[in-house]
């Protein structure tokens, strides 16, 4: 397997609490990584530690397979975009201005690549005005300009979403995907599950600095599970009465709907043929798939902006 | 090298220091013109040697602002992580930022010195030894102010904040003002550059003082500040 990042027990302790605590990822060749958790979680601090901006108190980091030093990472850094925490620019230049700096400071030089990366993320109207004058929104997409300046084979990009509209967060989203079929591989961290959820292909949870879980999305929607939801006239009669068909736990009454875990077993048609005998009213029936969202509040225990 | 020194230039444009600088340059200028036309007789340079505590004084506080805003500005602008991600030393970025100071250093002092002398030949007639006296006035200036940036870089580093650490030297330089005219004055660096461009310019009471002390304490100062701006900008938390 070719890891593009890898961290073996990574750790970091402020004042001897665990701001990030043995975290093992593996992010693979071509990934779009979703990097979840809360506010507070460790994630900045993790990617932090990825980039060698903040010494890691124990453990290791791997890019590209290999290890990170002081040394190795100027190596690295010229196959990296970022965007870490909130975008900064210098105030007083235009975007354009800004871009170039960073051109130059990466040692490229060609110098239409600012003029393309600021087309790609629909700046080219707003080159020539002061970043002074751009909205958050606007800020956020000239960070991802500079990330993509230099046609990197790792986007790491913590919060990229932050203050863009719906509309700038569907297209940031259509364009990272675009940029992963091209084979790069991008590591997203974010605490808006609902803006990650539709394009990563992997999922690290970040929870109080300790990594809960790592896998694909799929196995992660599996394990999130399907549930129906009956909308009937009498719930509690009906959850009664499922209980004694199916004689199996996550049974739950909310309202007027009866919601029933699907397991191995379909028994959605016998449920729906007993409730009718039973003179109970079913409005509607549906099958509901738990989000990312869901499972993550389980698995945390709450907490989330959505 | 050269190509991030460029960069630093490049930053400067539309911040303040555009105007300070110009500035910085004419206050002198202004003043000794003033103290010309309004006092008693007195020939040009005896008013430079006499108004050399200000003038020094004013250079220092230029190059402090100076000093403190372009080291603290990436701090201010959350720019120093996307130049800790470029493939390029920290500490080299730190260099061109000294370079940079000394430059605006040295073109300021030659300035004002070299002014100062124009208006002096318009006045009083070309003078071969006053435009040695005060071209050398004017890099020994710089010297000395340049041995400070250092300590302006290190204090900057450390307070990361650009009216943080000006606020910090111009307190200091308030408090220890009245030891510039203290025969151990030299023992506070900051007051070195005045107290030895003044000596240098005949303020008389520097007559009996020295340099080698006052070179000491620069030279020590710059070494030291040196090496803890150099470990503060390595520093990773």
């Amino acid at each position: 397997m070719s890891y593009v990042i890898q961290t073996k027990g990574l750790g970091k302790l402020f004042k001897k609490s665990a701001a990030v605590d043995r975290v093992d990822l593996n992010v693979e060749k071509g990934d779009i990584y979703g990097f979840i958790g809360q506010n507070g979680a460790g994630k900045t601090t993790t990617i932090r530690m990825l980039l060698n901006l903040t010494r890691p108190s124990f453990g290791t980091v791997e890019l590209f397979g290999e290890k990170v030093t002081d040394s190795s990472i100027y190596r690295h850094l010229k196959k990296i975009g970022t965007i870490i925490e909130t975008p900064g620019f210098y105030l007083n230049l235009t975007g354009e201005e800004n871009l170039d700096i960073h051109r130059i400071m990466m040692d490229i030089p060609d110098k239409s690549s600012v003029d393309r990366a600021m087309k790609l993320v629909g700046l080219s109207e707003q080159k020539g005005k002061k970043t002074r004058q751009y909205s958050l929104g606007m800020k956020q997409r000239l960070g991802l300009a500079r990330a993509l300046l230099h046609d990197p084979e790792l986007l790491i990009l913590d919060e990229p979403t932050n203050g863009l509209d719906p509309q700038g967060i569907v297209e940031i989203r259509d364009m990272l995907i675009n940029i992963s079929k091209q084979g790069k591989t991008i590591l997203i961290s974010s605490h808006i599950l609902a803006e990650v959820e539709k394009m990563i292909s992997r999922v690290g949870i970040l929870h109080n600095g300790k990594l809960l879980e790592e896998s694909s999305r799929e196995v992660f929607l599996k394990k999130c599970g399907h549930s129906i939801q009956y909308r009937v006239s009498d719930p509690v009669k009906a959850a009664g009465l499922i209980k004694e068909l199916v004689n199996q736990p996550g049974i739950t009454v909310d309202g007027d709907l009866v919601i029933l875990k699907i397991t191995e077993n379909d028994n959605s048609g016998k449920i729906t043929k007993l409730l009718v005998e039973n003179d109970i009213d079913v409005k509607e029936s549906k099958l509901v798939q738990a989000s990312l969202e869901d499972y993550f509040i389980k698995l945390t225990g709450g907490g989330i902006h959505v | 090298m050269y190509k991030l020194l460029n960069l630093e230039f490049r930053k400067l444009k539309g911040t303040f220091l555009l105007l300070l600088v110009p500035v910085t340059f004419l206050i002198p200028l202004i003043l000794v013109l003033i103290q010309h036309a309004s006092g008693p007789k007195a020939s040009l340079p005896d008013i430079i040697t006499k108004s050399s505590v200000f003038i020094q004084m004013i250079s220092f506080a230029c190059v402090v602002i100076s000093g403190c805003y372009i080291i603290t500005r990436e701090y201010k602008s959350n720019m120093l992580p996307y130049l800790a991600v470029t493939p390029n030393s920290m500490v080299r970025v730190l260099f061109c930022k000294f370079i940079l100071l000394f430059m605006e250093t040295f073109v300021l002092q030659l300035a004002i010195f070299g002014a100062l002398f124009c208006v002096n030949t318009v006045l009083d007639g070309f003078d071969g030894d006053i435009a040695v006296r005060f071209l050398v006035s004017g890099v020994l200036s710089a010297l000395f102010l340049g041995c400070l940036i250092p300590a302006i870089s290190f204090i900057a580093l450390w307070r990361q904040s650009f009216a943080g650490s000006s606020i910090i030297f111009l307190v200091l330089f308030m408090l220890t003002f009245p030891f510039t005219f203290m025969s151990y004055g030299y023992i506070f660096p900051h007051l070195v550059p005045i107290i030895l461009v003044s000596k240098y310019l005949g303020y008389e009471r520097y007559t009996q003082m020295g340099y080698g002390p006052g070179i000491l304490i620069l030279a020590g100062t710059f070494a030291a500040f040196s090496y803890l701006s150099v470990r503060c900008m390595k520093k990773k938390e």
